[in-house]
């Protein structure tokens, strides 16, 4: 890997989601196809045969319709597929730009997209990068070799900031590139109308995509904390303010949990899933914790 | 402001020259209320400052703050405002808290019902001083109308002024019984008087006058505080004005009424009076005699802090007519006031010679001349004026039957006087009796006297000579009794003298009083037979013992003191006609003793003297038409005279030749003379001293003491229930009565903890950050 990258593979971060893997075995039968089964597998999945059931098989796999016929129980058994497609799609408008803590928003995305990479690169599967703000400005095809992976390290290292979000657009234009289906993982502030942001989930999903919305938002954006009187600087051609935010607080949060309430009920309802990221929790926290509950799901 | 101050809401102060309403509040720290006010600021002052000092946060989640911004803005300006109001409103009930209010001072609130007040204006000569062009009577003027402006217009108002020449110099009403706004326009007629006044009489005057109004009493005492209104001059003295003190007590008692908070306000100016002349008076009596050698005191005070030194230069000219004879300085060096500002007088002794003044009016001025480089200023009285009778010398003829008679006499007489040429009893009846004012007899051979002499003697009398008998050895009880003794007091002598020496063993039976109470009943009762003894024992033992008086008298007889302080001798004195008839018995005078090593008869003929006299002298202070003359010192170039109010107008002249001294022609009116002496350029540059002072016409020599009585000096010696020494009448809250001070600040500060626990809540509503605020 090169040198410049190690930032955005953390590898205590990676070596706690591999640790778990391997630990959890049980309960997530492994990211890579063959020796594991994928968290992605839902999609990317083919029907083989049935075999008879034995105690300890996962009655969510009896089919039911069998069953009603022959009054016999039977699993539905299946075949991995290996070439799942995964798309991250990073935010570098300029609001990505803010943060906090240690990590801006966009540092933690970087993170996070770097660490999801690997984890599909490692079961073999392919991922594609795709960086945006107000339009899109990068794209990495997918593909799933180690060469490709430090490739796309290297484009998330030297990913600049800059411009206005806009999902919408972006999404559109990217997904006239995505071609067939896969997943595609959205890591942004989403700092636009919640039903712009919805139209272009809808918009993948009906191109049969699985979407995934990372919402990361900084700790301060979460929780609005400041005491003093403060004169906020609008990013992205924002208008400044100088107000109380003791004041505006209780609004403020009022106003972020409506909108985030909004995504959440809009991904329910066209089967994306939505996950809101603080970037005061640690990375390796957050993404053992969708994987496991993913894994769940399926 | 005083150790006490008043809130006024909406208006500026009393003192202010806008009318201003009636004030709500007294406060008995008012310094805690200024703090307060002050600290009123400080939540502003913060918010401002944090305002300014704010952060700044490049921040991206823009849409949410301003949407919130969008639904909050208004309520948070509300909620500011309501928090800012609680925290101002805090502060300042605090310290209002703490500064003890009281809303009934002195009950000039309008809520405070009608008031019975009685102000008493000083007006005596002293408050027509000017400074800064106003005199303390404009200010107490002033102060008076803000006052009755503020009474609740149902209260009841008498004015009463100090002193009135028009009333002799005693107090009077100049109102009685009126609303206040009657008592305003009666305001335009105060006068200062031309002499001082007796605050004890006014004071006395103004119990009296409380008791006949209704409403809840106060009494108003304006004036400025001049010192010689509340401490004796003499240090040695007890010091304050017992008189002026009782009466005090007694009106803020309110005698038989209800207690009455008595407010002296002071009206006065604090100067920067040096060098002034105090007093003027003659040692002996109050005329002088042709020929004679009159003797002056001159009082001066030095109330700098330097040391003076210069010449008390004494002047004499006609009644009447221009001009001055320069009589022969006498130096003085004036020590500085000691630190604690009491001044101590210094006695210049300046003898004048009347040997050269013709019989009549005359008038002496007195003026302190610095040396020049004394680097003192003089800014307070430094000229006075006396006026003096110039009597006709005395003609005597002396009866002597022996000269030693005749000379004790002379060697006791107090100052040379010619006492003619003495004859002998036989020669007597052949004198020329018509010629003389008054028949000596000098312990003559009485019996050598033929009874028709004694005729002659008695009808001299009657027509109103004198007759100054001086017994001595030679006198025979019996021989007196029989030629100069008539029954009902038709004779010479009023009594008869006791044949037998006679004893008073029992003093307590005789009654001593002064004999200028002239309306005493004993002296009404008696007139025609009074017997003035010294004061002195020795000479009450004198008379007693060997000159006798014949004790059927005795009831009759007053015994008197005639003047303590001149040390007269024991004298009977008998009036007879339009005459009057004096025996000389004894004298205490030191000189006598020492004289003839014993106790001995002797006269003071100088004093002896005025009893002869027809008319009581009269004293009569000041003199107005007299020139002022002001030395100028170097670097003069412009003098500026102020008059008394009543004069009006003012001269501004520029000095054509400082080496000779500025005369103010014009001083037809009494009263005090503001002169001020400007330097060239109008920058005071070369002048050290003398570039403001006072002159004083027809102005009493006491009350040109300008000197004031420091006000804290005034509250230890004075202070008591219901007294207020006071430079604001806001900040007065009656005792007792009144006081709600403790109520009201009790008060407070349960609507403080109210507002405390408002603002808690409402800030914890509203936000955290309020909270630190």
């Amino acid at each position: 890997m090169a040198e410049n990258t190690p930032n955005y593979l953390d590898p205590e971060v990676l070596n706690t989601i591999a640790g778990l893997e391997l630990k959890a075995r049980l309960i997530v039968e492994g990211f890579v196809s063959g020796m594991h089964r994928s968290p992605f597998h839902g999609f990317s999945v083919e029907f083989a045969e049935h075999r008879e059931y034995v105690p300890g098989d996962d009655i969510r796999f009896v089919d039911w319709k069998v069953f009603g016929k022959s009054d016999r129980y039977y699993i539905k058994q299946y075949e991995e597929e290996t070439n799942l497609r995964a798309w991250l799609m990073i935010d570098t408008s300029e609001s990505m730009e803010y943060g906090s803590g240690a990590l801006s928003k966009i540092e933690y995305a970087r993170h996070a997209a770097a660490a999801l990479a690997y984890l599909i690169t490692k079961q073999q599967d392919a991922v594609g990068l795709c960086l945006f703000d107000e339009d899109l400005r990068d794209i990495l095809p997918p593909a799933s070799s180690t060469g490709h992976l430090r490739r796309l390290v290297k484009m998330l290292a030297e990913s600049r900031t800059g411009g206005q979000t806009s999902v919408a657009d972006s999404v559109n234009h990217a997904a006239e590139q995505f071609g067939r289906r896969g997943v595609v993982i959205i890591l942004s502030d989403l700092l636009a109308t919640a039903d712009q942001i919805l139209d272009a989930v809808r918009r993948l999903r009906h191109n049969r995509h699985e979407v995934v919305l990372l919402h990361i938002l900084d700790h301060e954006e979460r929780t609005f904390p400041f005491e003093r009187t403060t004169r906020f600087e609008g990013l992205e051609s924002m208008p400044n303010v100088m107000v109380d935010p003791a004041a505006l607080r209780t609004q403020y949060l009022k106003e972020l949990d409506g909108f985030t309430r909004r995504l959440k009920k809009g991904c329910l309802g066209t089967g994306a899933d939505f996950v809101a990221i603080d970037t005061k929790t640690p990375l390796d926290v957050v993404l053992t914790s969708y994987l496991a509950s993913r894994g769940r799901r399926r | 402001m005083s150790a006490t101050g008043t809130l006024q809401v909406g208006t500026a102060m009393l003192l202010g020259d806008a009318p201003a309403p009636p004030f709500l509040l007294a406060l008995a720290h008012p310094g805690l209320l200024a703090a307060g006010a002050a600290l009123v600021a400080v939540p502003i002052l913060i918010h401002l400052f944090f305002r300014r000092r704010h952060r700044v946060v490049r921040w991206a989640a823009m849409d949410f703050l301003l949407a919130a911004l969008r639904k909050q803005k208004r309520r948070m300006q509300v909620e500011n405002l309501i928090l800012l109001l609680i925290r101002c409103a805090l502060i300042a009930l605090l310290a209002l808290a703490l500064a003890r209010p009281s809303t009934q001072a002195l009950a000039l609130s309008p809520f405070g019902g009608a008031r019975a007040t009685v102000l008493i204006i000083d007006t005596s000569a002293s408050m027509a001083a000017r400074r800064t062009g106003r005199t303390a009577l404009d200010r107490a003027s002033e102060r008076a109308k803000t006052l009755l402006g503020d009474l609740p217009s149902e209260s009841r108002v008498t004015i009463l002024v100090s002193r009135d020449d028009s009333a002799g110099g005693a107090p009077r009403a100049l109102i009685e019984n009126a609303s206040p706004d009657e008592a305003r326009a009666r305001l335009t007629a105060l006068r200062t008087s031309h002499g001082p006044n007796s605050l004890a009489e006014v004071l006395r005057l103004a119990g009296r006058k409380l008791r006949e109004l209704s409403g809840k009493p106060m009494a108003v005492l304006l004036t400025d505080l001049q010192r010689r209104d509340w401490r004796m001059d003499d240090a040695q003295r007890s010091g304050w004005r017992e008189d002026v003190y009782a009466s005090l007590r007694a009106l803020g008692r309110g005698g038989n009424g209800p207690p009455a908070p008595v407010v002296v306000l002071d009206v006065g100016a604090a100067g920067t009076g040096n060098v002034a002349i105090a007093s003027l008076l003659p040692r002996q009596g109050r005329q002088a005699f042709a020929g004679e050698r009159l003797h002056l005191g001159v009082k001066l005070f030095n109330f700098g802090p330097t040391e003076v030194e210069g010449h008390v230069v004494p002047f004499i000219g006609r009644e009447g007519e221009e001009g001055w004879t320069k009589l022969d300085p006498v130096a003085v060096q004036l020590e500085p006031t000691p630190g604690e500002g009491l001044a101590v007088p210094t006695l210049a002794r300046v003898g004048v010679s009347l040997r050269d003044i013709p019989v009549g009016a005359a008038r002496i001025r007195a003026v302190f001349q610095p040396l020049r480089g004394a680097g003192d200023r003089l800014a307070s009285d430094s000229t006075r004026l006396l006026s003096i009778r110039v009597r006709p010398p005395v003609r005597f003829l002396p009866v002597r039957s022996h000269e030693g008679a005749l000379r004790e006499l002379r060697d006791a007489v107090v100052s040379p006087i010619d006492l003619g040429e003495p004859i002998y009893p036989a020669e007597f009846g052949d004198a020329k009796l018509e010629r003389y004012d008054v028949v000596l007899l000098a312990d003559p051979a009485l019996e050598l006297l033929e009874p028709a002499a004694i005729q002659k003697l008695e009808r001299f009398v009657r027509a109103g000579g004198g007759l100054l008998a001086y017994l001595g050895t030679f006198a025979e009880p019996d021989k007196v009794n029989e030629l100069f003794y008539k029954e009902k007091s038709q004779g010479l002598f009023p009594m008869m003298l006791a044949t037998e020496p006679m004893r008073i063993d029992d003093e307590s039976e005789i009654r001593f009083v002064p004999s200028r109470e002239r309306d005493h009943p004993l002296f009404r009762e008696t007139y025609e037979s009074v017997v003035f003894f010294s004061p002195h024992i020795l000479g009450f033992r004198r008379v007693a013992d060997e000159f006798l008086v014949d004790p059927k008298f005795r009831q009759r007889h007053v015994v008197a003191t005639y003047d303590t302080e001149a040390q007269d001798a024991a004298v009977i004195e008998h009036r007879l006609g339009r005459g009057r008839v004096v025996i000389i018995t004894t004298t205490p005078d030191e000189r006598a003793i020492r004289m003839r090593g014993s106790i001995l008869p002797a006269v003071m003929f100088f004093n002896a003297a005025h009893f002869l006299s027809a008319d009581d002298p009269k004293h009569r202070n000041g003199v107005v038409g007299t020139p002022i003359r002001v030395p100028l010192p170097p670097g003069a170039r412009e003098v500026i005279v102020e008059p008394p109010e009543a004069a009006g107008g003012r001269i501004q002249e520029p000095v054509e030749d400082e080496t000779k001294p500025f005369v103010v022609h014009n001083t037809g009116y009494p009263g005090f003379y503001r002169i001020r002496i400007r330097g060239s350029a109008g920058d005071g540059a070369g002048l050290a001293r003398n570039d403001e002072f006072l002159a004083a016409r027809n102005v009493d020599a006491d009350e040109g003491d300008l000197r004031r009585i420091d006000a804290e000096e005034l509250k230890r010696g004075y202070q008591g229930k219901n007294l207020h020494f006071t430079e604001d009448i806001d900040s007065v809250a009656p005792r007792g009565e009144l006081d709600d001070r403790d109520s009201m600040s009790r008060i407070l500060l349960g609507l403080v903890a109210l507002l405390l626990l408002a603002e808690l809540v409402l800030a914890g509503r509203f936000g955290s950050r309020r909270r630190s605020a």
